[in-house]
């Protein structure tokens, strides 16, 4: 056959083929290979170290040309230091209140409690496409597929998605498969669902939707975790709104959050790690 | 021997500065991939069976950080790499011109790969981040294809003819 002749196309065709039937198999697993945690392992070892320090590089490089922002920041901040500070006795004053009610009234707090565990992010998002973060701990340190992640300030990043044995995979909120159910700040009747999104200039914002038409969001406010979904603990911060549209078609408004976390330049995060795994049913 | 050993430990050193310094040389959120516009380049030096598993190899690594499914990188770099062989069958393989265009071309081609298999496998994602990351390739390969050029043309890397 004049095709046997032709070698290279032979090869062509057949690897073509077989990756073609390794894509259509490895379609969503959640679980890396033995040799696929080996090999990432090893090659974290490195990528770690180098990643750390390009992280730093940079950091001090965009601290250099971004001297005049982080002036009027710092001054922003002073001002907001002052109010929270005097927010804070009222708060006092407002929690030991409600617990003496509570204590009246015989109610019992909430049951599910969690644990943080910090890790390194050992290599960024793979070329613009997915966005996800490659970080140290895996299967063997306890973590599962699903678990919560947040930077170090506590403000919402993604999800695990996938597992080695040493590291794993995080879908930064960026990706917009990830969803959440999310409330305003203060606000329990703003409800709605928070998903990943890319503007058209590559910036990473969110998309909050399915808000009731009544709700009174508006640019400014703050938007948090609502707590509903398993292993997902409330209050957690995610981002303030930027824009607000009404969806009179849907009965529903739809507002843009600009995330809270920094994902070009998260070195480490945090993990929530439910105590009780069984309920949430990972 | 050695000219696949030196090829592969490149290969391995530029994925890991793909994922630890390129990410923060970004340009308006993009940044390219300076392991594609090396093994593009590779291929159009070495043909088309070296770029082959060339591109396969370094697919795998890829591949291995990837999201979804693996062999989506395999596949794509192999068939790239096949084609910018071919290529650099018919030119003068010393002047940088057509490996320029050619990165330019193939790295759309590759994005706009990648973009319609995770399509397909239902993810969503952002159509132009292929073409602002091929002109930045292109860039890169404005300043590489020099120096990967002389590299593969040193006395050590050529094959002896046996008389």
């Amino acid at each position: 056959m004049r095709l046997m002749k032709n070698k290279l196309a032979v090869t062509v065709i057949v690897l073509s083929a077989s990756f073609l039937i390794i894509i259509g198999l490895s379609v969503g697993r959640k679980n890396a290979t033995f040799a696929e945690s080996g090999v990432g392992t090893a090659l974290n070892e490195v990528q770690g170290r180098i990643y750390k320090v390009s992280s730093k590089i940079s950091n001090q490089l965009s601290f250099l040309t971004h001297v005049n922002e982080i002036k009027s920041e710092n001054q922003e901040l002073k001002k907001k230091i002052n109010d929270l500070a005097n927010m804070e006795q009222h708060y006092e004053y407002l929690k030991n209140d409600n617990e003496n009610l509570r204590k009246q009234l015989n109610f019992e707090k909430s049951s599910t409690n969690y644990t943080y565990k910090g890790a390194d992010v050992v290599k960024g998002a793979a070329g613009n496409w997915v966005d996800e973060l490659i970080i140290n701990l895996g299967k063997d340190n306890g973590m599962e597929v699903g678990m919560v992640v947040l930077d170090n300030q506590g403000c919402l990043v993604g999800k695990i998605t996938f597992l080695a044995s040493n590291w794993s995979r995080i879908e930064t909120l960026a990706n917009s498969n990830i969803a959440v159910s999310a409330v305003v700040g203060g606000k329990p009747d703003n409800n709605g669902i928070l998903k990943g999104l890319r503007e058209s200039n590559n910036s990473i914002m969110a998309s909050f939707n399915s808000l009731p038409l009544t709700s009174d969001i508006k640019k400014g406010d703050v938007v948090v975790t609502r707590g509903l979904d398993p292993g997902f603990p409330k209050d957690i911060r995610i981002g303030t709104v930027t824009e607000v549209q009404e969806d009179k078609g849907k009965l529903a408004k739809n507002a843009i959050v600009k995330p809270f976390a920094e994902f070009n330049k998260l070195q480490e995060v945090t993990i929530v790690m439910p105590k009780d795994k069984i309920n949430v049913g990972y | 021997m050695k000219k696949t050993l030196i090829t592969g430990l490149l290969i391995i050193l530029l994925f890991i500065l793909d994922n630890t310094v390129m990410p923060f040389l970004v340009i308006y959120n993009y940044y390219p991939s300076v392991l594609f516009v090396f093994i593009i380049s590779f291929s159009i030096i070495n043909g088309k069976w070296q770029g082959l598993w060339v591109g396969v190899f370094a697919g795998i690594l890829e591949d291995i950080f990837f999201g979804n499914a693996f062999g989506i990188n395999c596949l794509l770099n192999m068939l790239l790499c096949v084609l910018a062989g071919e290529i650099g069958l018919n030119i003068f393989k010393n002047k940088r011109f057509v490996p320029m265009a050619s990165t330019l071309g193939l790295s759309v081609l590759k994005g706009v790969g990648i973009f319609v298999i995770l399509r397909i496998l239902g993810q969503h994602t952002n159509i132009y981040t292929a073409f602002f990351k091929a002109i930045y390739e292109m860039c890169i390969c404005l300043f590489l294809y020099r120096p990967i050029y002389k590299l593969y043309h040193r006395d050590y890397m050529k094959k002896e003819w046996k008389f």
